[in-house]
């Protein structure tokens, strides 16, 4: 999981978005430069809920610029590198690559089964304690209705997968002795692969792109980045990006930030409104943009960025 | 670099007292303040919800001979002596483009018949002379600022202490780290992220070690009176009680950096305690010399509606020798609407924001809607069902006006114009529905259609008021956010 | 001081702050994922209702970096779960194994056809008109990419098109959506891969490569499959409006100059008012003379014109990205795919990006009445005002995606100026929360 990735990191581009689809080049890029994403995909383990999602990992333009101009990544036309890749993919390498599938899924089935026949014992341990435990205190209720709720629980999952390894463990938990061993164990399961690389080939070279445009907020964005910030889309929470002090994993962000233009009319109600909601979360409006200066515009980096926190003060 | 990101000091989450309130929309909702004496009869102050008189006639009962004598004599009497309306004055300051009323009879009567104008020296209803009796030790009881500032040293007082305990705790951990390093063993406590995932729920394996010193366990180990639920510093309590439930259930919670803390805490005790002019007279009881300083200040849409639709108000010049007539004051408000004023009234157009913001006043008004000015939450409106002292308010009002008339968008400069003028950030509107959530309102955002220029025939009629504002149209689009996952059913 | 909204703010207390509080508004540390799902997903159960109880809650979170090796240990476990659960493969039980093929080029016909007229039952995939063609009575939408060999389970429910041939056809959202959550393997047809014969070809689709291949297809943008998989995780059904299509026109009409000869005449009244009585032109509009009673000065007040939703209208023309792009379906509501009933939601899709501003009122205009009369109605509605101003007579939900993070906005159109609220609160006022009785509509 530490590992690091080739580089540069080649960032999916599709349809006018940047994208990760690599876990290893997302950790990567979270852990070494600060860049997370926003995850946007069905999580196969937990596809019912949106609290936690999974891959792709779409970057924000400014995250694919600042990578890209840190030389850590470059921009991929995903839509030639896929016609062109699936077409003149070899038949060889074709085969190759399905046979290692094929020997992933059967290790992906022998690992199942393992773990099935851990937890179905662990199950059957904790089957055991929890009724002595109710056998002790029967006084007032039937232990029945809450394994009967667990099951209409299980009931209700759409997921094929899960489900039919519930059907299996229903049988199974009866009596230990009915083992799913009616499944031979050299069938292996199918993958449907994250990424397509393999069995296309990472040469990019006549699929690259220029680094993205990006909008007038890019020197702030990058101004914060480069101070340690992590910054996350903002939108929901009024603001254009949320700054994370550390890993937002770990942290709650700091500041609502928003970017202006140097001589852009700020109007005090938006100064108003911004302070309370800061104040109101506990954190900073964080307004901010690149300075303009008289002089000659001096080559990046000399940029000079001016950011002003805000905060509701009660009356 | 005009602020560095680590000074920012979020507000400390403080439990206040829990206090069970009534919904936001309960009519007389007032939360109950313990240390005050019965609240006045709100009904009997505020019966009247405009500042005119009506004089309904006495019922007509067609078989009562009676009553069509009294009918009669009513219609006669107002005949022989009409009775008079009360015409309060007011002037008009044009250094700060703004609407003054000093005499305290109409003070009293604009805010108690229809919650007009705010006290310049207080929150909204005129009350500084009340308070500076207070303050003086003239009535009874704390005032409210009294508690407020009590109640901020003592916070300030119990973050720092938070502070220090959780530099204490990281402190005493990077030595146990360190001692572990050189014993070449593995600290105990820093193991426990790779247990494995523990059996005893979601943040089982989270800092075992750290209890939290939470400021409301602070506060519960000083078990402080409940005074603190009378608050008035509105945005750390509302944050607060978030906080609290958020402790509660066992979330998140948000700690802070001790030197952030320190440092704040300097600068704010500073400013802390003003000086207290009253004590270089205080020795005497001196309420007879006590002047109200105060006066009351009408916003611009609230002057005029008192002027042109009630015809309640008369507002007088700079001078204060003459009187404006509607018309004029139209004019003139219009061109106060921009800073700095516009100097001649041919400079006016369609879309000064007066026209607009009074279009949308009037209408709300109209309607029986007490509209106060909602600043203080980043809009342009707050809509009061009876008014201030009987319930929050629920709609907060924002005002955008509309250039759909094909005129705005005849050529390339009038499209700029209008796109410029109408253009607003979805992250402002995101902002602004944030903050009504915090404190329960709902947003209405209010387009107000702007006519295309005059023709010639309605241009003869530039001064009446009536025919220009009827060409606005105001259009309401009450907004809040969906949550999917709460309408799932 | 009488003030009460000062006091409002103490008090915002829970439910409110729930409502607007979503798990999903912030990172969640992945670790409790751990905890949940692994013994759960081995276990073979699985979240199946996102609102209930087992859901994870909000993990603890520090306030800033500090050197101890605790907290970098704690970062670094939650990173690891987070990879953890990324990595997890979608892995297909071989005996419930759904494969897809996917068609480029559209709904075509078998290779082989054992019917003998396959061409008039399959909309030609090139056709560029838009719109579901008529066939000998099974209709492929003519957007449709994939199509589903083995179709069983659930989801075909509220997705997909049965052919005659007993594939099913799905939308590219659809396609991905299903790959995406690990239920279906798409695969790459024979004629892109160079393999022999036709029909699936034995290599799979990648994630990466369904992305690749379906977003950006027929209006598919990446903002409106967020909204279509977000909501459909929830367990909504989510299908496409007629407003799909940028180019398709609604409806047609006299677009330009429609509204204001209509307000010209529905206001004439008002002018003629105007000049008959002077009041309005210097005021005071409440008049100089004895008033009756205080309901008498506010229907003088009422001179400014306000829109009513409820007069009937010529139709507007919708503008992208302001026009309805998803009907929603609630998990509660009975669903059938082929007589579908009257949406519980209207959805515009809308990229924050492309889109900076909000709509004007003409195109948030349109789009409200490009939805159905909706008045506030039943016992509950009647009796609260609130409640009735807040749901309006229109109302439509706006999805703004800013870079894969949806905020859902509920527009309503309220028209204030149809509820008086003087002729019914008076003086006493209601007591039940200021809630009043409505009375005759209208002007």
């Amino acid at each position: 999981m530490n590992t690091t990735p080739t580089l540069p990191i080649p960032i999916s581009y599709i349809s006018g978005n940047y994208y990760i689809f690599s876990v290893d080049a997302a950790t990567y890029l979270r852990r070494e430069h600060h860049i997370c994403g926003v995850l946007i995909g069905t999580l196969p383990l937990i596809p019912q809920q949106n609290v936690f999602l999974g891959m792709p990992l779409e970057l924000m333009p400014e995250e694919a610029r600042l990578l890209v101009e840190k030389g850590v990544a470059c921009i991929v036309d995903e839509k030639k590198a896929h016609n062109d890749g699936i077409k003149s993919l070899l038949e060889e390498d074709r085969k190759r690559y399905i046979q290692d599938l094929e020997s992933q899924g059967l290790h992906a089935r022998r690992l199942q089964l393992q773990r099935q026949e851990q937890s179905r014992e662990e199950a059957l341990r904790k089957k055991e304690e929890k009724k002595a435990a109710k056998m002790k205190k029967s006084a007032e209720k039937q232990q029945q209705s809450p394994a009967a709720g667990d099951v209409a629980e299980e009931n209700s999952i759409v997921d094929f997968f899960a489900h039919n390894q519930q059907k299996e463990q229903g049988s199974g938990s009866g009596s230990s002795s009915s083992r799913p061993s009616s499944i031979m164990v050299d069938e292996p399961y199918g993958i449907t692969p994250t990424t397509s690389y393999p069995p296309l080939s990472e040469a990019f070279s006549d699929k690259l792109l220029p680094a993205p445009d990006v909008r007038s907020s890019y020197p702030l964005f990058a101004h914060l980045h480069s101070k340690g910030y992590f910054m996350s889309p903002g939108l929901r929470f009024g603001c254009q990006y949320m700054a994370y002090p550390g890993d937002p994993l770990r942290f709650h962000s700091h500041f609502l930030v928003s970017s202006v233009e140097w001589d852009e009319e700020i109007d005090l109600m938006d100064i108003v409104a911004g302070g309370r909601l800061g104040t109101g979360v506990k954190k900073g409006f964080l307004l901010g943009g690149a300075e303009r200066k008289a002089e000659v515009s001096e080559a990046e980096g000399n940029e000079s960025i001016r950011m002003f926190s805000i905060e509701w003060a009660g009356m | 670099m005009a602020s560095d990101p680590s000074s920012i000091l979020p507000t400390a989450s403080v439990a206040p007292a829990p206090s069970p309130k009534a919904e936001s929309s309960r009519d007389n909702g007032r939360p109950a303040r313990q240390p005050r004496p019965p609240k006045p009869n709100y009904k009997h102050i505020y019966r009247f919800p405009l500042p005119l008189s009506v004089h309904p006639l006495p019922p007509l009962i067609p078989h009562n001979p009676l009553s069509i004598v009294s009918v009669i004599l009513s219609y006669m009497t107002f005949f022989i002596s009409s009775p008079s309306h009360e015409v309060y004055s007011a002037y008009f300051d044009s250094n700060t483009s703004s609407v003054h009323v000093t005499d305290e009879k109409a003070v009293r009567a604009l805010w108690e018949m229809g919650f007009f104008g705010k006290g310049n020296l207080s929150r909204s209803e005129p009350s500084w002379l009340e308070r500076e009796k207070k303050r003086r030790g003239l009535l009874g009881g704390n005032t409210s600022e009294d508690l407020t500032s009590a109640r901020r040293s003592e916070r300030r007082g119990l973050k720092l202490e938070r502070a220090r305990t959780e530099r204490k705790i990281i402190e005493e951990r990077l030595k146990a780290e360190a001692a572990a390093r050189a014993n070449g063993a593995v600290p105990l406590d820093s193991s426990s992220p790779s247990l494995p995932p523990s059996e005893n729920g979601a943040t089982g394996n989270t800092t075992p070690s750290t209890e939290k010193f939470s400021l409301r366990k602070a506060r519960q180990g000083k078990s402080l009176g409940s005074q603190h639920s009378e608050g008035q510093d509105q945005g750390y309590n509302a944050s607060d009680s978030v906080s609290e439930t958020k402790m509660i259930n066992g979330g998140k919670t948000v700690r802070f950096s001790p030197v952030v803390q320190e440092k704040e805490f300097v600068s704010e005790s500073t400013t802390l305690h003003l000086p207290d002019p009253s004590l270089n007279e205080n020795d005497a009881g001196e309420e007879p010399s006590l002047k109200n300083e105060e006066h009351l200040q009408l916003s611009n849409e609230e002057a005029f509606f008192l002027v042109y639709g009630l015809g309640a108000l008369q507002i007088f010049d700079d001078k204060r020798s003459t009187v404006i007539p509607a018309p004029s004051l139209f004019s003139l408000l219009r061109q106060h609407s921009y800073f700095p004023p516009r100097e001649s009234p041919t400079a006016l157009e369609l879309d000064d924001p007066f026209i607009i913001s009074y279009a949308v006043y009037h209408h709300f008004r109209s309607l029986g809607w007490i509209v106060r000015s909602g600043v203080k939450f980043g809009v342009d409106y707050l809509l009061y069902n009876r008014g201030p002292v009987f319930s929050h308010a629920e709609f907060a009002v924002v005002v955008i006006p509309s250039y759909d008339n094909p005129y705005w968008s005849e050529t390339e400069e009038r499209r700029d114009r209008s796109a410029r003028k109408q253009a607003r950030s979805w992250w402002w509107l995101h902002c602004v529905n944030r903050v009504q959530a915090q404190v329960k309102k709902s947003l209405v955002v209010c387009y107000v259609e702007v006519p295309p220029p005059l023709s010639d025939a309605q241009a003869n009629a530039e001064h009446d008021v009536g025919a220009l504002l009827a060409q606005y149209r105001v259009r309401e689009i009450s907004l809040r956010r969906w949550v999917p996952n709460r309408t799932r059913d | 001081m009488a003030d009460a909204d000062e006091a409002a703010i103490h008090s915002s207390s829970t439910p409110s702050t729930q409502e607007d509080t979503d798990l999903d508004d912030e990172t969640q540390d992945f670790r409790i994922l751990n905890n949940l799902t692994f013994a759960r997903i081995l276990t073979g159960t699985s979240l199946s209702d996102p609102s209930n109880a087992s859901l994870p809650r909000r993990g603890e979170k520090d306030f800033e970096p500090n050197p101890t090796l605790h907290q970098a240990d704690i970062l670094s476990a939650s990173r690891n779960a987070m990879h953890n659960a990324l990595a997890h493969p979608r892995l297909h039980f071989p005996k419930a194994r759904i494969i897809a093929v996917y068609s480029p080029d559209g709904p075509t016909p078998p290779p082989a056809p054992k019917n003998p007229e396959p061409s008039s039952q399959e909309t030609g995939s090139e056709t560029p008109a838009r719109g579901p063609k008529k066939g000998t009575g099974i209709v492929i939408h003519p957007d449709a990419c994939a199509y589903v060999i083995n179709p069983k389970g659930q989801h075909f429910k509220s997705l997909g098109q049965a052919d005659s041939w007993g594939r099913v056809w799905l939308l590219p959202e659809e396609a991905l959506y299903l790959l995406e959550r690990g239920t279906l393997d798409i695969r790459w047809p024979c004629s892109m891969t160079g393999e022999d014969g036709e029909g699936p070809s034995e290599l799979p689709m990648s994630l990466q490569a369904a992305y690749t291949c379906f977003i950006g297809r027929d209006g598919l943008t990446v903002e409106r499959f967020s909204v279509f998989s977000g909501l459909r995780r929830l367990g909504y059904v989510v299908s496409r409006a007629p407003g799909w299509y940028d180019s398709e026109e609604e409806v047609t009409g006299a677009v330009q100059a429609r509204q204001w000869p209509s307000i010209n005449g529905l206001f004439g009244k008002f002018w003629d008012w105007f000049y008959s009585s002077n009041s309005t032109a210097t005021g005071p509009v409440a008049g100089l003379g004895i008033h009756r009673s205080y309901n008498d000065i506010f229907r003088k007040l009422a001179i400014i014109p306000w829109y009513d939703p409820v007069t009937p209208k010529p139709p507007q023309r919708t503008t992208p990205p302001f026009r309805v792009v998803y009907h929603i379906y609630k998990p509660s509501t009975t669903f059938k795919k082929t007589a579908p009933p009257p949406p519980d939601f209207r959805v515009a899709v809308i990229n924050a990006q492309t889109q900076p501003t909000i709509p004007t009122l003409s195109q948030l205009g349109a789009l409200l009445e490009s939805t159905p009369l909706d008045p506030p109605r039943g016992e509950k509605m009647s009796r609260l005002l609130y409640m009735r101003l807040r749901h309006g007579y229109r109302n439509v939900v706006l999805a703004i995606v800013d870079h894969g993070v949806v905020s859902y906005l509920r527009m309503g159109d309220a028209a204030f100026g149809k509820e008086r609220i003087y002729d019914k609160g008076g003086l006493n006022g209601p007591k039940k929360g200021g809630h009043l009785h409505p009375k005759g509509n209208g002007r």
